[in-house]
Order: structure tokens, then sequence, then C-alpha cells
């Protein structure tokens, strides 16, 4: 013991190194440790009790728990760009250097103003905010903003994290998901089979409950049974490191810290997240200590009982100097005896149970003092525990026996598994009677747990459980322990009526759930959402059995029947950087690049996202902005000559004797009367008759076609094509292939196309004659085969050009050197969406999944003289009411007016009242050539508007418009430019 | 995740399919009346238990797959080539 470490103490201590000091922070104070320590334990050594504020009430909370079950201890570790939040203390090894804050405290962890909020507890009831901050609804974003700043946890990084992660995937034949004796046990076993073994345990070091043990000879059973795992070739020792998530087919994710943050970064990553696919997974997570009930049970000091055996004997560090233990059975009396010797005044065992029998009996005979046929009630001190209030309970009415001073009160309510990964895995739960807990039932998949996680808490047995597992052999028979004949932990009578807390991280308290179930909450999984029960970063690991027998009891069923929530992975947190690994910025995802992207970046195009590719959204070139760019761009092809890259349009080619039958049930309209070297617009629609995709058709032979789909819609084309052709008529004899990579396309457009493609295409007749309209011509441009179709987006006279993409930047330069005489604009993006809406061509944004060809004025197109898919759905009565939105043009009255985005339609301007929406605008820009915004709408009945005015409004932005309803097609509605 | 042992590539994890709803699910012949059509575009069972369903391996070979799973406990019975078990 030392003035800086008092509580520590000469016995125990197995994780640590009592020859080296270091020193960490805690809110800027020096904490000296031993190296093995936890941040949690060196605390608890130093004397730190009060460590953090609770999540609600910010009430002074302390350490409670040894592990990952631990509610209070939840720190922040370093600052900036490394900050951590939420770390469990109890969890973190201690390191030199390292720079740890307490949490949810303003300005200081002693002194906190929001502490106040505990004085009214009252008005903070379950359902609270459900009840009181969500009318009238414009308000929540008033209160929302002072509801964040007092309850919470620790603050998000606001710097990028400059760490480095990785993320590994992996086979084995077993994974055994905890390191203590019996996963010990059970790798020994497997590995000895000659089976790949992956043994993971969420501390530095094995061993689990081993360390939390006086000395004996299970010590000298790890050491060697440790000793030859490490030397086996087929067996993959994992520290620190977490199994998170165990998924279907035996996938279970892993978090491995490999490192500190902060510490030299070499070439290691902070942290691994694993994949691993494993043969048989054997859990072996142990068990978690439930909590008694009693008022104030949350205060600093308030431990337990385990948790307080484990700091002992672990790390030599004592949970109080002058402790008092509850609960119901023996296990008591050995940790009173042993913190005795360490150097603590055990103040008094106080056990639930009248008769506590021989070991009790002992315990008094050499001088302890038992309360027996009693209950801790009530705890006293704020900061930190200062004395218990002790009432019998064993004859008569409950009263009041005395109140001894205490710095600490340890608390045991029996023990139950530990179920996370039993139950991510879907296995049953059995209701044990006598433990008063669910322990695995029937398990689903490969696995089976064992030791303390399947409720055999002692150590032979759990060795025993592990050798047998890893064999693959049938687990012994579990001792049915005898019911204590303590009260459970919900049974306890509360006679001074102070708050208890079962849920210690979200402030949850008994009467809360029961107030949740008067108030009609009857079903955990509601109970749980409306008060926050073990919705915490611990998952209510503690809280979750107690909360779930109290509203049993509330309801008045039987635990059994109540059930569990259900557990969804992570069971312990687990970092985004981790489940990120690699995959940040640039190489997040993948992008798709056309043959021509490096002419682009070299113009300084902006670019935008479609779909996996990234094309030029608008060239800087022809305008600053985004705005002014697109409508020079939009201007030039209308007025001369525009040049567009097009390689991200979905290609398909389909081949086959049977390929045009086919193309007539893919299309809504008919496909097996065009001729070769000649295209068509086509619809898919889906089978309820709404449009899927489009796009232009080529026939390239008699038994072969070239389709064209949108860019976003290339993948599912191609997928719904292989359905038609091996799911809905396996008989037909065709193939499709995705050749969206294969060709480089361009587009060219405007008065001077023709022109301009005599000079690419020398060898092309490239009249109205030789090249008219939807056909397609082979030729030679820039000295590599090109296919030129003509067809029109822009509404102008256009040509289609695809290369093969390796040599589409080749080609792409050339046209870029021929263009120069002729006035070349290329553009982006944006001036092609402005083009095609002044056009009426429509994209996803108005095929949007819920519009039929006819709701886009394309109803004749759907052919009734064939099968195909969704053309039947066409004639179900839904579809033929009226009401249904149309798609129609918008022309701003105001040449000066603006369009919001998201806008909706109304017949009437905004005034103070609501207005009905007549529809929605899809897709809007300014035009070029009627120089005003223009738009496309989907309006109710919208055909039989045409000619009125109506209103484009947004009330967010504050923005309206009057606008004429028109035909979607606004500019040159017979086509004459393009045909010319 | 489910390992889905594709006829062709062999076990490969649910990530490579893209789901395609009930197999047991036929498309009517185009002169069926408008009940049983609308049955076929907007019902489906929901068993819980046994359930032959479509998948398409959409990151692997392309082809789609009759998969036997059991929408409880996942585990899978049979998987063959979809064009195969036409009738």
């Amino acid at each position: 013991m030392s003035a800086r470490q008092p509580n520590r103490s000469d016995t125990g201590g197995w994780l640590i190194d009592r020859s080296r000091v270091e020193i960490f922070t805690f809110d800027g104070r020096e904490i000296p440790f031993h190296p093995g320590d936890t941040v949690a334990s060196a605390l608890l050594a130093a004397g730190e009790t009060l460590v953090g504020r609770s999540f609600k009430l910010h009430r002074p909370r302390g350490i409670f728990g040894l592990g990952a079950e631990e509610p209070n201890a939840l720190l922040t570790l370093g600052a900036g760009a490394t900050l951590t939040p939420n770390a469990r203390a109890t969890m973190i090894p201690a390191k030199p250097g390292m720079q740890v804050s307490s949490q949810n405290r303003w300005p200081s962890l002693k002194h906190d103003a929001f502490g106040l909020l505990d004085k009214v507890k009252a008005v903070l009831p379950a359902g609270f905010y459900y009840k009181t901050f969500m009318w009238p609804a414009s308000r929540w974003m008033t209160y929302e903003k002072y509801i964040r700043r007092m309850a919470g946890l620790g603050p998000a990084p606001r710097e990028r994290d400059t760490e480095q992660y990785a993320r590994r995937n992996i086979h084995c034949d077993v994974l055994i998901a905890g390191g203590g004796p019996a996963g010990l046990a059970a790798a020994e076993a497997a590995a000895a089979k000659g089976q790949s073994v992956i043994l993971a345990h969420a501390r530095p070091s094995f061993g689990g409950g081993v360390h939390s043990m006086p000395q004996g000879p299970h010590r000298r059973w790890f050491r060697d049974t440790l000793a030859r795992l490490e030397a086996m070739p087929n067996v993959r020792l994992m520290t620190s490191t977490t199994v998170a998530g165990y998924y279907e087919h035996e996938l279970l994710t892993l978090s491995e810290r490999v490192r500190d943050r902060d510490s030299a970064a070499g070439t290691a990553p902070t942290e691994r997240f694993w994949e691993v696919r494993a043969g048989r997974v054997i859990i072996a997570t142990g068990a978690i200590e439930r909590p008694l009930l009693f008022a104030n049970n949350d205060r600093p000091g308030v431990m337990l009982a385990s948790a307080a055996q484990g700091y002992l004997w672990r790390f030599g560090v004592l949970a109080g100097q002058a402790p008092i233990l509850f609960g119901g059975d023996d296990s008591l009396y050995p940790l009173a005896r042993a913190l005795k010797d360490a150097g603590a005044i055990v103040r008094a065992v106080v056990d639930l149970r009248s008769d506590p029998g021989l070991v009790a009996a002992a315990y008094v005979a050499d001088g302890g003092k038992v309360i027996a046929g009693a209950m801790v009630a009530k705890a006293h001190g704020t900061k930190r525990v200062s004395g218990a209030e002790i009432w019998r309970i064993d004859e008569g009415t409950p009263h009041v026996q005395e109140t001894i001073p205490t710095d600490a009160i340890l608390i045991s309510g029996g023990f139950g598994p530990s179920l996370q990964l039993h139950a991510q895995s879907k296995g049953a739960l059995d209701w044990d009677e006598n433990l008063g807990s669910f322990v695995p039932g029937t398990p689903n998949g490969a696995n089976c747990s064992i030791g303390g996680a399947r409720g055999v808490f002692d150590l032979p047995n759990a060795i025993a459980d592990g050798v047998a597992a890893g064999k693959a052999e049938p687990l012994p028979e579990r001792d049915q322990a005898d019911r204590s004949t303590a009260p459970q932990p919900w049974e306890l009578l509360n006679p001074t009526g102070g708050i208890r807390f079962v849920d210690l991280q979200n402030d949850v308290a008994d009467k809360d759930i029961a107030l949740a179930a008067r108030e009609g909450w009857h079903s955990i999984e509601h109970v749980k959402r409306y008060t926050t029960l073990g919705m915490g970063t611990d998952q209510g690991k503690i809280a979750g059995p107690i909360g779930l027998a109290l509203l049993a009891a509330a309801t008045g069923k039987e635990v059994a029947k109540t059930g569990l929530t259900t557990f969804r992975p992570p069971a312990t947190p687990v970092t985004f950087g981790a489940v990120a690994g690699g995959h940040l910025g640039e190489v997040g995802h993948a992008i798709r690049r056309s043959a021509a992207d490096a002419w682009h970046e070299s113009q300084n195009a902006v670019f935008i996202d479609a779909g996996l590719w990234r094309r030029p959204q608008y060239y800087p070139s022809n305008g600053a902005t985004l705005g002014e760019a697109y409508r020079a761009e939009a201007a030039a092809v209308r007025a001369g000559l525009g040049l567009v890259d097009v390689s991200t349009l979905g290609k398909i080619d389909l081949a086959g004797p049977d390929a045009a039958k086919l193309m007539d049930r893919l299309y809504c309209n008919t496909m097996g009367t065009l001729k070769v070297g000649r295209g068509r617009y086509g619809l898919m629609l889906r089978e309820d008759g709404r449009v899927f995709d489009d796009g232009v058709v080529f026939r390239l032979a008699d038994d072969r076609f070239h389709l064209t789909c949108t860019t976003g819609g290339a993948g599912a084309v191609y997928q719904h094509i292989e359905h038609a052709l091996q799911v809905l008529w396996p008989d037909l004899k065709a193939y499709a292939t995705p050749v969206s990579e294969e060709w480089f396309a361009a587009a060219i457009a405007g008065p001077k196309a023709r022109e301009y493609l005599a000079a690419l295409a020398p060898e092309l007749d490239v009249s109205n004659e030789g090249l008219p309209m939807m056909r397609l011509a082979e030729t030679m441009i820039a000295g590599v085969p090109a296919r030129v179709m003509r067809m029109s987006y822009s509404g102008e006279l256009s040509f289609e050009i695809n290369v093969p993409a390796d040599w589409g930047g080749h080609v792409w330069a050339h046209m870029i050197s021929t263009g120069n005489s002729y006035g070349l604009t290329t553009y982006g993006t944006e001036a092609m969406g402005a083009l095609r809406i002044e056009k009426g061509h429509v994209t996803h944004s108005e095929a949007d999944g819920r519009t039929t060809p006819d709701d886009l004025g394309l109803g004749r197109m759907a052919s009734r003289k064939k099968d195909a898919i969704g053309v039947r759905a066409l004639d179900l009565p839904a579809l033929q009411e009226s009401g249904r939105k149309q798609l129609v043009g918008l022309v701003a009255d105001d040449p000066a007016a603006a369009f919001p985005q998201g806008a909706q339609v109304t017949a009437e301007a905004l005034g103070d009242q609501p207005r009905p929406s007549l529809g929605h605008v899809s897709s809007y820009a300014y035009s070029s050539e009627l120089k005003r915004m223009v738009a496309l709408a989907l309006l109710k009945d919208g055909r039989a508007l045409h000619g009125q005015t109506v209103h484009v409004v947004s009330p967010i932005m504050g923005v309206a418009a009057a606008a004429k309803v028109t035909d979607p097609v606004m500019i040159d509605p017979d086509g004459e430019r393009l045909r010319g | 995740m489910m390992l889905i042992p594709c006829p062709h590539c062999g076990p490969r994890p649910e990530t490579e399919f893209v789901y395609g709803g009930d197999a047991n699910v036929k498309r009517p012949d185009p002169t069926a009346p408008d009940a049983e059509w609308a049955d076929f575009i907007y019902f489906r069972d929901n068993p819980k238990g046994a359930h032959r369903e479509l998948w398409l391996h959409a990151a692997g070979c392309h082809s789609w797959l009759t998969v036997e799973r059991d929408t409880v406990t996942h585990a899978l019975g049979s998987v063959s080539y979809t064009k195969d078990s036409a009738e």
C-alpha cells in the first residue's frame, strides 16, 4: 500500500507486475499503475471512486463490474484525431501516458450542473420524452438540442481518425469464444484431434476466472495448458479479441485490438476486424453476476461481489477498505475471508437466508459478523457509499436493524450465463428455475455453449465441459443447482421506497418498468424501447434479466413466458474504424472510369457519381459555376455542336435463335419486327406494370440485338433478362452478355453534327438518306472500327459513336481536335439533363417505380398483341382508374423565377392555409431555349391540366413560382431538328 | 451470413447472391383472370419454416438457383439450377 495507491493490497495481483509503476492521467490527475492493470483497477487502487455521471439523471457513478458488462465506467480516451469515447474502463489496459477523461459532466465530474436533474427524477418517468416533447411537433427541434446536451455519452471525435484499421477473412475448423478454463480446455482437446483452432479472448491475457482465484493447482494447470497451446501449429491464439457477432452458418466477427491508439504506429493497424467462417463454434464466454436491488444501489462503492473478487486476485486491489457483502449464497464467505486477509475490515456479511448454514457458521466462529435473514435496504452517501441501512426480513414485518458505516457494498444475486452469442445464433433459451436464469437450450447451427456460458460455474466441471466440447463429444450432464432459499433479486422488498436502479447505464428504475406495465406495455420488446431498458452500450448484460423478471411480476406472467429481447450483434461495442477497415475515402468503393476519364480530369471536369461510375457533371471552362456552365453547354448544343461521353450507359448483347422472341417478351412494345440495322426506343416493365427501364435497341443480325439501358439500371436489367431466360422461359434459346465496359460511347449533337461526323468518318455516307433516324452504320473513325447510331436524346440532330473501349481515349482525343474548327463544346450530365427535360424524355426520376407507360404518356407503346412482362397488369382495374399522376411539362411564367428542389405543385399560391398537392416536380432545369425554368412533373390527371397555371412550391425553402402546364415535349414538338 | 453451395462455383457467401423470391410462384397465362394475376403480382406466402426460393449468383456464375431454406434456422436443403427444375 502506498499513499498514491491506497487500495492496493499485497494479496493477489496475478496479472500485474508490481516491480514497475507507470502513470496515466484521469481528468488531468496522475494515476499510478502497474503494468497489467486495467484503467478500472488503477482508478480503484488510486481511490478514484467517482468515475462518471449517469446518462439521463447525471447521478454520480463508480466502477460496478469487472469486464464487458460494466455499465458505469465509460470513459473517453485520447483527444483530437485519436479520441475514443465510451471506452469501458474495465476492458482497457492501462498504458503509460494515456489520457483518460470522464464523460457526461459539466463543468466537472465532482460539480456537475445537470446533477440537479436527479432532484426532479419524479418528473422524468419512463416514456417522458415521448409524452412531453412530442407536441407540438414543431417544437421538438427546439427541445432536442437541449436534451441531447444533457443526456448522453462521450463526445464524438471532431477530427478525422488518423489511425489505421484492417479487415481479415479466415476459415477454421473450430472457433472458441472465450479463453477462460473451459475455452482453454476445449482448444487443447480440439487441436489434439488435428483440427485448426482459433481461440479468441477479449482480455490481453488468457485465463479468465482462473485469475480471480487464490493460489492453487489450477494456476499450474493454466500455465501448462497455455504453454502446450502456444506450441501447437494448428492453434491461433488471439488475445484482446472480442467475438462481437454470430451470423448464419457460423460466420463470426471478431474485433482485435492490436495496439494502443497514439502508440508508435509501425506497420501494425490499431484494430483488426476479422470475419471467421468456422466449421463449428464453442461458446465459452462465462457468466455474469446479477445485482441486487435496494435504494440508491447505484452509488459509487456498490459493486458486484465477483468484480471485487476479481480486482483483489487479478490486480491486488481492494474495492473498499471497510466493505459489506450482501447476497444469498455461500460464495460470499470465501470472499469475505480473502478481503479480510488482504487488509480490509469486513463490516458484515448480510445474508438474505434466515438460516445460512455451515459455511456462514464457520465464518462466525472465526470472528466474522453475519446478519442473516436481512437485506441492505438502502445505501447512504452520494459521491461514495457511506453506510448501509440493514433491514430484517425474516421475522414479522420488515424493520430496520441497524445502519452500518461502510465504503463498499459488494452484492451477489447469483450468476447467469452470458447468452449473447448463443442467442445471436438463434439458439433456443430455456428457463432454469433453480438458477433463476435463462440458459442455452437447443442450439441453432454447429455450436455449443460450455462452462459458465451454459450455467456450469465450478472450475472442474467447466474444464470437463471444455474437454468434451473440444473432442466434439456430448457434454456431461449439468448438475442441477439447489435452489437457494434466498429471494431472487427481483423479489426483494423496497421498504424505504427509495429509487432502485435496474439499468444503471440508462437510468431505468424498477418503478419505470412497473409504470410501463401499468400503461399497457406488456411485451418486453416494447418495454425496452419505452423505458430504454437494456439499450445502452452494455446491451443490458446486467439489467436485462432483472428487468424482464420485474415485468413478468408486474404483468402477472411467468418469467419463462415473458421471454428475452432479441440479441443483436455486436455483443460488445465495436469501433466504426474497425468495421470500415481500409475502405475509406478514395478506396471506400471501386470507381468505374470511362476511357476518356483522363481527358475529363485534365479539363478539371467536376465529376458526379452515376452508379459506380463517375461522369463529368460540367466543365468549369464553360462557366464558373454549375449553373453558368450547364446553361452555356446546353445552349452550345442547340446553337452549334456538343460532345458528351455516354460510355456509362448500360449495354447488353442478346443473341440466339430465339433472341427476337425474347425481345418481344422483355419489352412492352414490339421488337421482333425490327429490321437488321435499325433501332427502336423500348420500354421494359416490371410484372406489376410499372416502367422498369428504357433505352434504344438496335438489331445487329437476325439473331442478335444490341440493347442499351440506363447507367443505374444496367445491373438490374441484366439480372431481369437472366430471370426471363432461366426462370420464366428456359426453353428459349438465347444468351445475354453484359458489354457495357466493352464499348466507349460518345454522342455528338447539334445543327453542325452531320458536318462534323463527315469529317470524323470520311468513308461514311452521312446524308439523311444514307443514315436516317434510328439507323446503325459501321465505319472507321481515327483508324478504329466504329458503330455510328443515329438517335437523339437532346432533341438535336445527333449521332452516337461506339468504339472498342480500349481505343476510347484515342478516338475521344481525335474527336476533340477535329471539333476545334466546328466550335465543339463538351458537355456534362447537367446540360444533358437540361436538354432532355426540354424534350420531355424520362429518366428514373420519372420512371420512379410507381409510373406506368400511360402515366408517362407512353401508353400506346404497350402492345396487347403479344405476351410481354408487365403488359397484362396494365389491364388491372387499379391502373385504369382516374386520378393517377401523369407526366406534364411546366414552364415558369416569370423568366426570373427559380424552381426549388423537391417542389410540390399546387393549384393556388401558398397563403396561410395549407393547399392540397396536385403532384410533384420530378426534374427541373433552366431552359436556354425558353430562357426560363422548365420542369417535368407528375400531376394528378395532369394531361387534363394543359394550359392551366399552377404553382411550384416548397414551403420548407419558402419558394413558390407560377408556371404553365404543357405537354412534356416543350420545344420542337414535331422533332424537325432531329430529323433534319 | 449464409454460405450458399452454388452448384457451379461451390460454397459462396450470401453477399454474392441476389434474392429472387418464392420459387413456387408460377407466372399465369396472359388470358388468366385479373384475380389470378393480382395474386401472382402482389401476394406471397410468408411461411415459418421450409421455403423454396430463388437466388441469383450475381457476383459469380449468374445462375438462377432454386434453394430450399428454413426461414427460422436458415438451414439450407437442396440447391439446384432453376433452369433444370422447370416443368
